[in-house]
């Protein structure tokens, strides 16, 4: 197990590079850098003269041929200096370690909330099998399956001003310093983007409780005379868990691509936030940090499913594969 | 009578087929209703995508100041926008650009997929690995940031939205092709084929192909509903299909302000018509996963 | 049966993991540095006070700015110490911390070597100048950090004498040296620094340099009718030598400067914090207790901001607030009683943009064919919030005043008779065919709605414009190339006055885009600029104007106003004429 592990975090290096190397040339490939926009800003109203762009081409090192900013950048990586935003002159590790714990706390959040709705609905659902109730329940299940994020985000947030002139507190407030606030400013987005999650899981949960409840043992449970309620809590329900812990892992790289854009649309200052606005400032080091850090992120959690997998499965050996 | 009612039926007179074809998917619909209410989705969506230009009340393009944010009603059946357009006429545009994006960019990726997942497969793991790794480095990043960023890098165009999609998509796609292909493989009659003195062609042609189409038709009708969620996205964030053209996520964009204030149900309408289609596309996916391939549920 | 094994195994562990998780994501989020601003007072939605009786203080107006005969130097002033606002008669009320809207994280802290309005916006409050502009009429110029000045009869001296006993925000005193040193770093800048906007406003400045311990001599190298004005604008400020000193580059990591607010703190990504200066050298302001900044990149959720009072003040330029949401809120009678929205003249100007050296709009002719079909009538309904203009707006005095303009051809309602002559002119210079082109128009309204519209007036002359959308920077860099056929042009001059209006229309300036070169335009040009009187100047930039409109390089479609808004409870200055002369919070009280 612990030779599985390692070889699975040593495979991180491959594919990390593979995103570094990606991301670097996606953000070059067309003209229009990011002197311009440091100089020039969103609404276009700085200023932008030849010299000034020289010696801000210069401070930012977009001199240097791209195979060598490559190395630089990925030079520097392995130290953890992820390089400075070429907008803020903050050094992007610090923008990192600044955001990032908020973008987490959203997510997980997000799929804690999902879970604990999603896995009772789906269970209610399957052991109401055909039953109105559990027809509406599929119903708007599937629709949290289709409805797209910015649009749940977006009616959430103009709902709030129009019906009660009121949105969450600007900025972010620490849990343990104010946790009020902090639950204000971070249960809209939260809700909103689990709906979507809520539907996945809900489905997966019920038709993996309907497949666990057709099994034999659930049968002979039933024989016996155990009370329903036990069968399910000791018997099936862990048994249907298990695709479910797959499906969270699986699911988290859309649930982090969900944060980008409900951060965007609450003013949250985490990660997805800086990545739309490194992008819109062409802002080189912030974006490729940011997506690092994503891909990091879900092949750790898609790694810690594995071993969840493992752990919870028995049969499920890594050690001698 | 057998032969004479097959015969009569052989004769396939109109009337006859169309009863025929009724029958058929009569069938299907009371067996899979969900389906049903899917597959009709797609086509009342396909509909206003082809025919568009015929069935719109007004120009979706045209400005007209004099009637700003009227709420629905017998003019316009669900109002008009900041700028006077009506927003029916919009949003069935918007099913244009949404089925033209999700047309190409998943008919793109599936090509690019089966080439590089069932080329690399068949050929062996000294093609496979390079390849394998590249796809493995595409799918580390969350689709929505891959596609961010290219749309960033290439500008916002309709046709640098759908090439981004069919990146984005590729590598998804080339993994479950791929493994249908090793499914393949694994069966002793490739190497059979191959003894026999089958041309690679010949081999991938007539036994690979056919076993590849079922993965790849549950996995197209699935990620077509992704990718006009992603497009609607992008089209949110500003990154995409720039106004004016009516795409639905740049409707709700740009109706958000408007809901906050005076018309609530502004960004209403273009939401539901895009759940509706990947609604209509998720539906037909999940039955014909159930039909052709129950391995796959795992999505 | 095998599956038993399953019973026991996944509940606990499965309560462990739970609580493990609910654990790390408290332990994460703690990390997370606590960015909540300091609590604000919910803005009151009252009424604006009922007038008060005349205010306590004197007001002693200050000397005239603008000499009219440069033989006499201009009397000294005394410095308005309490000068209230509007033209209203009501006393300023001490207390509260206002929260306006940034648009972005900050960019830099050093202001001299800023152009983003990320910058000016928090910082205006903090580094200032030596003039300032008067909050009431935002016209005349009026004493800042300088008490006096005194111009040279041949108009190439400045003298500014300062305010005693001013104190940076460290306690240490400001001397002229760093005045001076200010000054020659904005105007000059070593090498390392940039300066593009602080340089560009003080061209034509030579040098500055410390007389005595209270005064300042600015030398120029020949006369200049708008130097004053310039000094005024908000972004010229005197930032602190002795820390800069030891700084290289970019690397300014404090915010010591001399204004009525000092720096607290810069939660990044989410807010700038400043709190009133005590010592400022003016003790009767400022009347804010302190100013919340926040970093609000979203235009959406900075007008939800807006309209719930998170927010009282929006930012400046074009992502204040849209037409749009301006129409909203002046059309919804509780919002228009709670939210102000001001409307001033931008120097910006919207047009049609040929590329002057190629062909066809090489062909005067041929631009002025454009120009006839264009229906300015229809771009200034759409714009909202604009007018009609020429080569000035019409708004600030330098414009010829739209009555005149819409008698003309071009400008005027009926088009049939322009379309004619346009069509002939076309035929004449040999596109009696028309001709095929491309026109680059940038993301967003200006695609959206300007170049459909303009692509079918040029269409009635046989124009064929195909619309190609383009990202704003993309833009800035083919313009400056000059790799382009036609444009829709924008863009705002970084002051109302001709020697920043009209720059774009001499040869080989930076701005001209268009790349029109007409050598009679650059001497006139040159006249005007060096003219202190302020009538005779006006007789040149209309001459000069005339001459454009006789030409055409870029022929306009609209002068677009700015926008800003702001709660009712928030007084003491209007926004505008210049776009850079209100975010000095100084004067803004707040009405609870």
């Amino acid at each position: 197990m612990f030779a599985y592990v390692i070889r699975r975090l040593v495979l991180f290096v491959p594919v990390l590079l593979g995103v570094s190397l990606i991301i670097f040339l996606v953000m070059r490939i067309v003209p229009g850098d990011a002197a311009y926009a440091t100089l020039a800003g969103r609404g276009g109203e700085g200023i932008v003269t030849k010299e000034a762009l020289a010696t801000m081409r210069q401070r930012l090192g977009l001199n240097k041929p791209y195979p060598q900013q490559y190395l630089d950048w990925v030079w520097g990586m392995a130290r953890l200096d992820f390089g400075t935003s070429l907008t803020t002159r903050v050094p992007v590790w610090q923008e990192v370690t600044q955001r990032l714990p908020i973008t987490i706390e959203l997510a997980v959040l997000t799929a804690l909330i999902a879970t604990a709705v999603a896995v009772p609905v789906g269970t209610f659902s399957a052991l109401h099998q055909d039953t109105p109730l559990d027809y509406i329940l599929r119903i708007v299940t599937i629709i949290g399956l289709a409805a797209p994020t910015f649009w749940i985000g977006t009616l959430t947030i103009m709902a709030l001003v129009r019906y009660f002139d009121w949105i969450p507190p600007l900025g972010f407030s620490s849990v343990l310093d104010d946790p009020w606030t902090n639950f204000q400013q971070i249960i809209w987005p939260a809700v909103g983007l689990g709906y979507h999650h809520v539907a996945v899981i809900a489905r997966m949960t019920r038709s993996s409780m309907l497949e666990v409840l057709r099994q034999e043992y659930v049968r002979t449970a039933w024989a016996k005379g155990l009370r329903q309620r036990m069968v399910i809590n000791r018997h099936a329900l862990r048994n249907a868990m298990m695709p479910v812990v797959t499906l969270i892992g699986v699911q988290f790289a859309v649930l982090l691509g969900g944060t980008v854009i409900m951060e965007s649309i609450f003013s949250i200052p985490g990660m997805g936030r800086a990545l739309i606005e490194g992008i819109q400032l062409r802002d080189y080091t912030v974006v490729q940090g940011c997506v690092v850090i994503f891909a990091l992120l879900i092949l750790i959690v898609n790694l810690l499913v594995d071993l969840l997998y493992a752990w919870l499965d028995p049969r499920i050996g890594y050690g001698t594969s | 009578m057998q032969s004479e009612q097959m015969s009569l039926l052989s004769k396939s007179s109109p009337p006859v087929l169309l009863m025929r074809w009724a029958r058929v998917i009569v069938r299907f619909a009371r067996a899979k209703p969900l389906a049903a209410v899917g597959a009709l989705i797609i086509v009342a969506a396909l509909v206003a995508a082809i025919f568009a230009p015929i069935i719109v009340l007004s120009d979706p393009l045209k400005v007209d100041t004099s009637r700003i944010l009227v709420p629905p009603g017998r003019d316009a059946p669900l109002g008009t926008d900041f700028l006077g357009r009506d927003v029916l006429s919009r949003i069935i545009y918007g099913a244009r650009i949404s089925l033209y994006v999700a047309v190409s960019s998943i008919a793109i990726s599936l090509t690019a997929g089966a080439l590089l997942g069932g080329v690399g497969a068949y050929f062996g793991s000294r093609i496979d690995m390079p390849i394998q790794r590249v796809m493995d480095a595409m799918m580390a990043f969350p689709s929505l940031v891959l596609a961010l960023a290219l749309m960033a890098s290439l500008g916002p165009n309709l046709n640098n939205v759908v090439a981004a999609i069919a990146i984005v998509y590729t590598p998804r796609t080339a993994r479950i092709i791929r493994s249908a292909v090793l499914a393949v493989k694994a069966n002793q009659y490739t190497e059979a084929a191959r003894a026999v003195g089958c041309s690679h062609v010949r081999i991938l042609w007539r036994h690979i192909a056919p076993n590849c189409v079922a993965p790849a038709i549950v996995i197209a009708t699935v990620n077509l509903g992704v990718a006009i969620s992603i497009e609607g996205s992008l089209s949110f964030i500003g990154v995409g299909v720039p106004p004016p053209t009516p795409s639905w996520g740049n409707m709700v964009a740009g109706a958000a302000i408007e809901m906050a204030q005076k018309a609530p149900y502004l960004p209403l309408f273009p939401g539901i018509a895009l759940t509706l289609t990947v609604l209509g596309f998720n539906l037909l996916g999940d039955a014909l996963r159930d039909m052709l391939d129950p391995r796959l549920r795992t999505r | 049966m095998v599956n038993w094994r399953y019973q026991n195994v996944v509940g606990r562990p499965l309560v462990r993991l739970s609580s493990l998780l609910v654990a790390g994501v408290l332990v994460l989020s703690a990390c997370a540095p606590s960015a909540a601003p300091a609590p604000q007072p919910a803005p009151s939605a009252q009424q604006s006070a009922i007038p008060a009786p005349p205010p306590a203080t004197p007001t002693s107006a200050p000397s005239t700015p603008r000499p009219s005969a440069p033989a006499t130097p201009a009397p000294a002033s005394a410095p308005a110490a309490t000068r209230t606002p509007s033209g209203a008669t009501e006393q300023p009320k001490y207390g509260g911390v206002l929260a306006v809207r940034n648009p972005d994280p900050v960019s830099t802290f050093d202001m001299h070597q800023a152009t983003r309005i990320d910058v000016s916006i928090p910082f205006s409050n903090v580094y200032i100048g030596l003039l300032r502009k008067d909050p009431v009429d935002g016209e005349t110029v009026i004493p800042s950090m300088a008490k006096a000045w005194t111009i040279s009869p041949d108009g190439t001296e400045y003298i500014l004498t300062l305010q005693p006993g001013i104190k940076w925000h460290d306690g240490q005193a400001l001397t002229t040296e760093a005045v001076a040193w200010s000054l020659n770093r904005m105007a000059h800048p070593p090498k390392g620094v940039i300066s593009p906007r602080a340089s560009g406003l003080l061209v034509g400045m030579v040098q500055a340099e410390a007389l005595d311990a209270a005064r300042v001599r600015i030398t120029l190298d020949a006369p200049s009718g708008s130097f004053l004005d310039r000094l005024a604008n908000d972004w010229i400020t005197v930032l602190p030598k002795h820390i800069l000193d030891k700084k290289q580059g970019d690397a300014l990591d404090v915010v010591v400067g001399t204004g009525a607010f000092k720096f607290v703190r810069y939660n990044a990504n989410v807010s700038v914090e400043l709190t009133k200066n005590k010592e400022y050298f003016v003790p009767a302001r400022p009347y804010l207790d302190g100013i919340t900044f926040f970093i609000i990149p979203e235009d959406r959720t900075a007008f939800a901001a807006l309209r719930t009072g998170r927010v009282q003040l929006t930012t400046v330029a074009s992502r204040a607030i849209s037409a749009t949401e301006a129409e909203l809120v002046e059309s919804d009678p509780d919002l228009s009683k709670k939210i102000l929205v001001e409307r001033y003249a931008s120097p910006s100007k919207n047009g049609f943009m040929p590329n002057n050296e190629i062909a066809p709009w090489k062909d005067a002719r041929v631009r002025r064919a454009a120009s006839l079909a264009m229906n300015r009538q229809a771009a200034v309904t759409i714009a909202k919030d604009a007018v009609i203009g020429g080569y000035l707006s019409p708004r600030t005095k330098w414009g010829i005043p739209v009555e005149e303009l819409v008698k003309r051809p071009g400008f005027r309602q009926q088009k049939d008779q322009d379309i004619a002559e346009a069509k002939r002119l076309m035929a004449d210079a040999g596109y009696a065919n028309g001709i095929d082109i491309p026109l680059l128009c940038r993301l967003g309204f200006d695609c959206e709605q300007m170049a459909p519209l303009l692509g079918s007036d040029l269409a009635r002359i046989g124009i064929r414009a195909k619309i190609v959308p383009t990202a704003t920077n993309v833009l800035t860099e083919i313009f400056n190339k000059g790799q382009y056929n036609a444009a829709l042009y924008s863009a705002t001059a970084p002051l109302a006055d001709p020697d920043s209006l009209l720059t774009s229309y001499l040869t080989g300036d930076g701005r001209n885009w268009s790349r029109f070169s007409d050598a009679q335009v650059d001497a006139w040009f040159r006249e005007q600029s060096r003219t202190l009187d302020q009538s005779k100047r006006l007789e040149i930039v209309r001459k000069i104007e005339e001459r454009l409109l006789e030409l055409e390089p870029l022929p306009s479609l609209y002068f677009r106003d700015y926008l800003r808004a702001r709660w009712r409870t928030v007084k003491g200055f209007r926004s505008g004429p210049d776009l850079f002369q209100d975010e000095n919070l100084e004067y803004a009280w707040l009405d609870k």
